[in-house]
């Protein structure tokens, strides 16, 4: 039986996948144990929080947001951030609108000093990058057929496209960062698949995850990250808005990759505990994926893991709930 | 040296805690220790709670998946789930000599992490428990030992069947609970192949506080019962040495790890599988534990945080995220040590001592401190809602 207040719906038996982007919604960074993987989107009636059915079953919770404190004991960072999610219009719910509000929150301190610390170096840091798309963006303009914009529009198209990486330094860009970190926690899981047998299923049906996911997130990056800026500026000016659900993508592919991989990077050199955990978190992409990226998803892994985990839920236990929320702000201050 | 041991042995018992440490380090390099491991038996007690860095020798590994079964000689006897310590300078130089040289660690130094010394121990265990299997008494046995000729079997057995099983018993920290109950299962399965040591690798899992609760939990399968009554009898009389001797001095860190692995024997002695006597003895042990839990609790309030707090208030400055994290780490200790404690006895005097701190923490005028790292500090050691309801205006925001 689901907690009381919170409905549950289930997927289908054949396909456990989310139909779109949207539906799936976006992860949240929250410190509570209990709340660790959910997911916030707009629903009918104001913003939602979706969970996967802890029991390992299919279908997945689903709870309005003004009574996720009543079912989870929140943090006060967790407090702190359902509060200012709450504040969001429900067509802001985006992977960039969900980390700006995390980022917020911990630059309040909520998290831990450490967490506030790492929030204010990503702040300076974030500023420098943008500088540089500028800088790439308006070095395009003083090419021949560079066109004219002015410095409004090459801010607004910079920060749109910014974290995909352009110019100088274009690697230490959020997406850049992302596709690499999940590419060192895909790796980590095939090494340690093949020296741990009776693990070696589970981790390698969440490294065919991960790779899906990076796969995916190339080809959406590839998409706008492969024009070369002059083009990109020539888009902006026939279609801004066009151009900046283009430059979402990436991260909306990406989104929920981190806190596994940060977990499984906190447990080096890995454990089943660690492994089970991270299996628990690992997203499945949308069937709305294929269409933007034009790569097919298998509809079978999400599946698959389900049962797998389903089988190894009972008896299984977690660390303690402080020393969890310990370890997830330590995570914290390492996700800026 | 027997002349003047007794009076080495009086000033070792009033030296320093520096000088002990130099003392226990040269010690630790002799080659053959001899009678210089009487002068630091006395000393035991008080090196269990300095945990001074000793270098890691082969011999010391070899033996570490052994620590918790190995008592002083004179408590020990046949039948009893534990290893005589005077045993194990005899039977390890038998066994070295007889080692091929390949499996023998070298450069080991103070303070090898758990990793490490797993690795150096995944050669040398099993090898030492085969040696072990073939082993001859001893020429020396008695004299070096004190114990009877007629020893020397089950305590060889006991200490071979741990190291047989010593690989997989460093593995079961990093197992989650269903993996954890499976190794247990392997472990025990291969343990009752040699029944003259089952007692003592239970006594092992025992002491491991999350094995002792997956081994409840599952009703100690069809363990022998002199098997498993002996095992905790062994551990009930440790955790009695913990309670009293260990927890009131120990760092908070070490002390919360003794309660919480105390509380889950504690939980897995009274069960119905164990013979009444020593249920009895468990309940026992169940208030002792509690009372000492709370008067570590009230310690480390003292030493642990309050103070932390005082000396920022009163150096003026304001305070870095150093001090701020180290305060944090303070209140999860305490935190973490009530939860522990509220598994021995009722909670309510745990979150009596917690509240109060919150508070007295809370009326601190700290420079520097922000409203959110008071209220985190009230959360750390109350939870979310109580240090909301800590705050005066109830909108920490």
């Amino acid at each position: 039986m689901p907690p009381s207040g919170m409905d549950v719906s289930h997927a289908s038996a054949a396909d456990p996948q989310p139909a779109t982007f949207a539906e799936r919604g976006v992860a949240v960074p929250f410190t509570t144990p209990g709340l660790m993987g959910a997911r916030v989107r707009a629903g009918k009636a104001g913003l939602e929080l979706v969970f996967a059915n802890p029991s390992g079953a299919r279908g997945t919770y689903v709870v309005p947001w003004a009574g996720v404190p009543d079912i989870s004991q929140p943090t006060l960072h967790d407090l702190r951030l359902l509060s200012v999610l709450g504040g969001l219009d429900r067509g802001s719910i985006t992977p960039a609108k969900v980390r700006a509000a995390a980022h917020q929150v911990a630059l309040d301190g909520a998290a831990g000093r450490q967490a506030r610390s790492a929030a204010h170096a990503a702040e300076v840091a974030g500023a420098a990058r943008l500088n540089a798309t500028v800088c790439h963006l308006a070095a395009a303009l003083a090419t021949p057929g560079g066109g004219r914009a002015d410095g409004q529009g090459l801010d607004r198209l910079a920060r749109a496209v910014g974290d995909l990486g352009f110019g100088a330094g274009w690697e230490s860009a959020l997406v850049p960062r992302q596709a690499a970190a999940l590419q060192g926690f895909r790796d980590s899981l095939l090494a340690w698949a093949e020296v741990h047998a009776g693990d070696a299923v589970l981790a390698r049906l969440v490294a065919a995850l991960a790779g899906e996911a990076l796969a995916a997130a190339s080809a959406a990056l590839a998409s706008v990250r492969h024009q070369d800026a002059t083009t990109l500026l020539a888009a902006w000016r026939r279609g801004p808005d066009q151009v900046a659900l283009m430059a979402a993508r990436p991260g909306w592919v990406l989104d929920g990759w981190q806190l596994p991989g940060l977990i499984w990077a906190d447990a080096a050199p890995g454990t089943t505990a660690a492994l089970t955990e991270v299996a628990h978190l690992a997203p499945a992409l949308p069937q709305e994926c294929q269409s933007w990226t034009g790569l097919p998803c298998d509809p079978a892994l999400p599946g698959q893991l389900r049962r797998l985990l389903a089988a190894r839920i009972d008896g299984a236990a977690s660390p303690p709930a402080p020393d969890l929320v310990a370890r997830n702000e330590r995570l914290r201050a390492l996700a800026f | 040296m027997s002349a003047a041991l007794p009076e080495v042995r009086r000033q070792l018992v009033h030296a320093r805690d520096e000088h002990l440490a130099q003392v226990v380090a040269l010690v630790d390099a002799l080659p053959q220790r001899g009678q210089a491991d009487a002068l630091i038996a006395p000393l035991r007690p008080r090196l269990a709670l300095l945990a001074p860095l000793r270098r890691l020798t082969p011999m010391r590994l070899m033996f570490s998946p052994l620590d918790p079964v190995i008592i002083a000689a004179p408590r020990w006897r046949p039948g009893l789930a534990a290893v005589p310590r005077t045993a194990l300078g005899c039977l390890g130089t038998a066994v070295m000599q007889r080692l091929p040289a390949s499996v023998v660690p070298v450069g080991m130094a103070a303070g090898l992490s758990s990793d490490l010394a797993a690795q150096a121990g995944a050669a040398l265990w099993p090898a030492a428990a085969a040696v072990l299997d073939a082993l001859p008494p001893p020429a020396d046995w008695a004299d070096a030992t004190g114990l009877p000729p007629a020893c020397f079997g089950p305590v060889c057995a006991s200490v071979a069947a741990v190291l047989h099983q010593a690989i997989r018993l460093g593995q079961l920290p990093a197992l989650d609970a269903a993996a954890l109950a499976g190794a247990i299962q392997v472990i025990i399965a291969d343990a009752q192949a040699r029944p003259a040591g089952l007692a003592v690798v239970l006594a092992v899992l025992l002491s491991h506080g999350p094995a002792a609760a997956a081994l409840a939990r599952g009703g100690f399968g069809a363990l022998a019962p002199a098997a498993l009554d002996g095992a905790v009898e062994q551990c009930l009389d440790r955790a009695d040495h913990l309670v009293q001797a260990v927890v009131p001095g120990a760092g908070l860190q070490a002390a919360i790890g003794h309660v919480e692995d105390v509380a889950a024997l504690v939980a897995a002695a009274e069960h119905p599988a164990c013979r009444p006597a020593l249920r009895a003895q468990a309940g026992r042990m169940r208030q002792a534990a509690d009372q000492a839990c709370r008067d570590r609790l009230s310690q480390a309030v003292q030493q642990d945080l309050l103070p932390r707090l005082a000396g920022a208030a009163q150096s003026g400055a304001p305070v870095d995220d150093a001090v701020v994290d180290g305060l944090e780490a303070a209140a999860r200790g305490l935190r973490r040590l009530a939860r522990a404690g509220r598994r021995l006895g009722p909670g309510a005097a745990y979150d009596a001592v917690l509240a109060r701190v919150a508070k007295d923490a809370g009326a601190l005028s700290v420079p520097g401190l922000t409203r959110m790292d008071r209220l985190r500090l009230a959360e750390l050691l109350v939870g979310a809602d109580a240090a909301l309801r800590l705050v005066a205006d109830g909108d920490p925001f």
